[in-house]
């Protein structure tokens, strides 16, 4: 046996105890080496949302890259940690120190080397289904598989340092020098954790501002942007301080109360539990956090997404535009000349509203006054019902029965215009403008007696209706039409140019392809949190087989056994789930400034494949454990 | 009470191994009955025999006229825990429990009430002299203590029959001498039968009859008679006769 071969022995032996460790970061390498094949794709570069895609996609590799290196230095020190005894065998039997780092050096370069090619073959094999999703999603020609050599090297390249950085710097790291020490490996028995009441009590305290100012804020969404981060700092804090404090406090508390703690299998996993709360706190939070960021931000694209469908039919229009109230008339015609010529060249059949809107405030609520004249103009084209005549001191509020926006309660029956009152009269009906807008109607001569009152110039609402566009939604013709017509308009501040379809499909492409860059760095983080725990179980695997060993000859039936386990591994596994969980779902309402059944039904709808994943990975490393377990006891 | 009749136990792989040949023995009850024999011997096997954690390859055991072998897998973790209590030589005491809860932990498996487990735990704290270390953890006693403690567990649920594999193999000469005398009281008081495997002549001397076992198979059998010092003397004897190795008839035993 060469000292090559006892490496690769070592390795090849305990293949299963580094299973997790390898698929984990031949995971990472997968998608590292996927990215990379599209970043360096030829034909990524043309188009504006490639280039968008590519900058998303190397800041991605950057955070892949980031992230393997210190789930990579977790992970080689757990397995060190097991393998103390194994290495005060071969120290008492005359390995020098110089060897002993050879070793290790040898057997994380052969892990590495497993990885990496893993990795990339199953890169490879998936890259022309992820191209082609890809160009899917981007919305863009298909895109040609080709020969990934510069992501090739890039891969290999990268992925090779960190291995090499890591073997090395865990050779630094590992400095445990008695070969007695070592022999004894972690079977040392350990005092009963301790927990520091008051830090306890910030941490309760600091989730409970959090979770309380969280609250408050779903009712005053104005005040995010201030509350954002104190808001996410406390919470942090108050999750670190539940796992390393509360957690023993609790587990404490529940052992002194005999009746609960001393009945069947509880005394075993509880009492097991204090030490290993206290041993995973660290992981615990920081799995948490991790799982909690990457819920959030899967649930908020998810909802913008939901949003940007609702938002499809926010304007009767296909092709709006609003002069900038202050910008010279000449100039307006120019643009309106410009827009019409670009439809006609398009040979689409269009009718063209103009609404005039009056702007005023009246105890800090902001109306828009409209005449009727200009809604019945509008309505005739849009075929809605036109509103009657209207009294002089008439009004009538236009509240779309599809509206997004319905403030019913605070408004007034009757509202002072500068001296003239008016009566205001709720109808459903139509908006001609948008549905973000509900506007007062009122008679020709009020809104002319009141324009003279008003100083601010009314603002020009431009519409085109368009039945083809509307039809077929989103047209491309309209689409390239905006993206067109966008450069050539050059608006200046103030003024809003907006063909719907186009809008649509530009937030749609952004968003699908943020998604895309970002589900997988999810994904990425995920499976990594998993592998922690797995890791962290089989760590502490000889001392729960000796422990389990024991109990089984005085006497503990297998299903106790597995009772108990089952019990301690489900914590494990979804205690941070849980609470990152709890986290999302308090989050989501105020990211999205609302309340509503749809954000409670995003979050679901986030949370549920990250569940069954987590699941999965449960199920599989349970039953893995109970069946060491069960070897470990007697009959 | 405890009956074996014709065990015998073959280990099987490439070179089958006989451990055990047609043991035959039996235990009145209330009996101390100590089993001793050079390394390798199969006194062990035996005791794992009788514990119901090993399986026979023939013969049977009969515990109060019941073969504990024709149970399930299930019923037999069950039947350890509430018919026989056990003391290792490794004691076996849980470190993440108090030295209390790891005497009361048979109790607690079986969900006995809460009153009648700080009873029980009080009542046998009190007879092994352990009152003083209930709450303090397995590392921060001695290791006379902590055998103790192993047997205040082994017999806390009064089991038809206490097994000991070693008890002394751990323990200093002061710590071994305790640990046998409580051994011996809790035989004469309490009048609970109990088997015992070791190496050591001293704490065989406490037995009321010693076997001695040789190549699997039954060598030798002495009685106690009025004087303990005599019965040493003799278990000496007859473990030179057996021809075992020097460190046999040594009193630390390994």
């Amino acid at each position: 046996m060469t000292f090559r071969q006892l490496a690769f022995n070592n390795v090849r032996r305990n293949f299963r105890n580094y299973l997790a460790y390898i698929l984990s970061s031949s995971f990472a390498v997968m998608i590292f080496f996927i990215y990379a094949v599209f970043i360096f794709h030829p034909e990524m570069t043309q188009g504006e949302l490639g280039k968008t895609v590519v900058q998303g996609m190397k800041a991605a590799e950057y955070i892949i890259f980031g992230f393997s290196f210190f789930f990579l230095i977790y992970s080689v020190n757990a397995f060190l940690k097991v393998r103390n005894k194994e290495f005060g065998i071969l120290s008492i039997h005359g390995m020098s120190r110089g060897q002993l780092n050879r070793l290790i050096l040898l057997e994380n370069l052969f892990i590495g080397s497993i990885s990496i090619i893993g990795g990339i073959g199953a890169g490879l094999l998936f890259a022309k289904a992820f191209l082609m999703v890809g160009a899917n999603i981007l919305d863009i020609e298909t895109l040609p598989f080709y020969f990934p050599a510069k992501a090739l090297v890039l891969t290999i390249g990268s992925f090779f340092a960190l291995f090499l950085m890591i073997s090395l710097l865990t050779l630094l790291l590992i400095r445990s020098n008695r070969i007695i020490e070592l022999l004894k490996g972690n079977q040392k028995p350990r005092k009963e954790p301790k927990a520091n009441l008051w830090l306890a009590l910030l941490g309760g305290g600091s989730l409970t501002a959090g979770y309380y100012l969280t609250v408050y804020i779903w009712d005053h969404p104005s005040l995010i942007k201030g509350y954002l981060f104190p808001v996410a700092g406390l919470v942090t804090i108050g999750t670190y301080f539940l796992f390393t404090q509360l957690s023993v406090i609790i587990i404490r508390f529940l052992r002194k109360r005999r009746s609960l703690y001393w009945s069947g299998t509880r005394i075993l996993w509880l009492s097991d539990l204090t030490y290993r709360m206290k041993d995973n706190a660290r992981m615990f939070f920081l799995v948490t956090i991790v799982s909690t960021v990457a819920f959030s931000a899967t649930g908020v694209l998810l909802g913008y997404m939901q949003m940007l469908d609702e938002m499809k039919n926010q304007s009767p229009y296909q092709v709006d535009y609003f002069p900038f109230p202050d910008q010279e008339d000449k100039e307006i015609k120019t643009q309106i000349s410009l827009i019409e010529n670009e439809l006609q060249k398009a040979d689409v059949s269009y009718q063209k509203v103009a609404i005039k809107e009056l702007v005023f405030y009246n105890k800090k609520q902001v109306y828009q006054l409209i005449k009727r004249s200009d809604y019945n103009q509008a309505a005739k084209v849009l075929k809605i019902k036109p509103l009657p005549t209207l009294k002089k001191d008439e009004a009538v509020w236009v509240v779309p029965s599809n509206g997004l926006l319905t403030r019913e309660e605070d408004q007034p029956k009757t509202i002072q215009v500068n001296g003239t009152s008016l009566s205001i009269q709720k109808k459903n009906v139509p908006s001609v403008l948008s549905s973000y807008s509900l506007p007062l109607v009122v008679s020709d001569t009020t809104y002319g007696k009141l324009q003279q009152t008003i100083k601010e110039k009314p603002t020009l609402h431009i519409g085109y209706f368009i039945p083809e566009w509307k039809r077929n939604f989103p047209d491309p013709v309209a689409v390239k039409m905006g993206t067109v017509l966008e450069n050539k308009l050059d608006m200046p501040m103030g003024s809003i140019f907006n063909v719907g379809a186009a809008f649509y499909v530009e937030m749609k492409q952004g968003l699908s392809a943020t998604l895309f860059v970002g589900l997988f760095i999810a994904v990425i983080f995920f499976i990594c949190a998993g592998s922690f725990l797995y890791f962290r179980l089989f760590a502490d695997q000889e001392r729960d087989q000796q422990h389990y060993r024991a109990i089984s000859r005085i006497g503990l039936t297998e299903r106790e056994m597995k009772r108990s386990v089952t019990i301690q591994i489900a914590l494990l596994f979804f205690l941070p789930f849980l609470v990152a969980v709890i986290h999302t779902s308090m989050a989501l309402p105020c990211l999205f400034n609302v309340f509503s059944a749809s954000v409670l039904k995003i979050t679901f709808w986030t949370i549920i494949p990250f569940f069954i994943l987590q699941l999965v990975y449960f199920l599989v490393v349970r039953a893995r454990y109970i069946r060491n377990l069960k070897r470990a006891m007697v009959s | 009470m405890l009956t074996v009749s014709k065990l015998s136990k073959t280990y099987g792989g490439k070179v089958p191994y006989q451990a055990l040949t047609d043991i035959d023995l039996s235990i009145r009850t209330g009996e101390f009955v100590g089993i001793m024999g050079p390394s390798g011997s199969g006194k062990t096997t035996l005791l794992n025999l009788v514990a119901t954690i090993d399986t026979p390859t023939s013969g049977e055991v009969l515990l109060n006229g019941e073969n504990p072998h024709h149970l399930k897998r299930s019923k037999l973790a069950l039947f350890r825990r509430r018919h026989l209590g056990f003391v290792f030589q490794d004691f076996n005491l849980l470190n993440t429990l108090t030295i209390k809860e790891n005497i009361v932990l048979p109790l607690t498996l079986d969900k006995k009430p809460l009153g009648e487990m700080e009873q029980k735990v009080m009542h046998v704290a009190k007879k092994l002299d352990i009152v003083k270390i209930l709450d303090k953890r397995t590392y921060e006693v001695s290791g006379g203590q902590m055998q103790r403690a192993a047997i205040a567990r082994a017999i806390i649920h009064q089991p038809s029959l206490l097994l000991a594999d070693e008890p002394t193999g751990n323990l200093d000469s002061k710590s071994s001498r305790d640990v046998m005398e409580t051994m011996e009281t809790i035989n004469t008081k309490d009048g609970t039968t109990m088997m015992m495997v070791t190496h050591d002549p001293q704490a065989a001397s406490y037995c009321h009859r010693v076997l001695f076992i040789k190549d699997g198979q039954l060598y030798n059998e002495i009685h106690r008679g009025e004087n303990r010092q005599t019965f040493f003397q003799q278990i000496v004897d007859v473990l030179s006769l057996l021809g075992g190795n020097d460190h046999d008839l040594s009193s630390a035993g390994i």
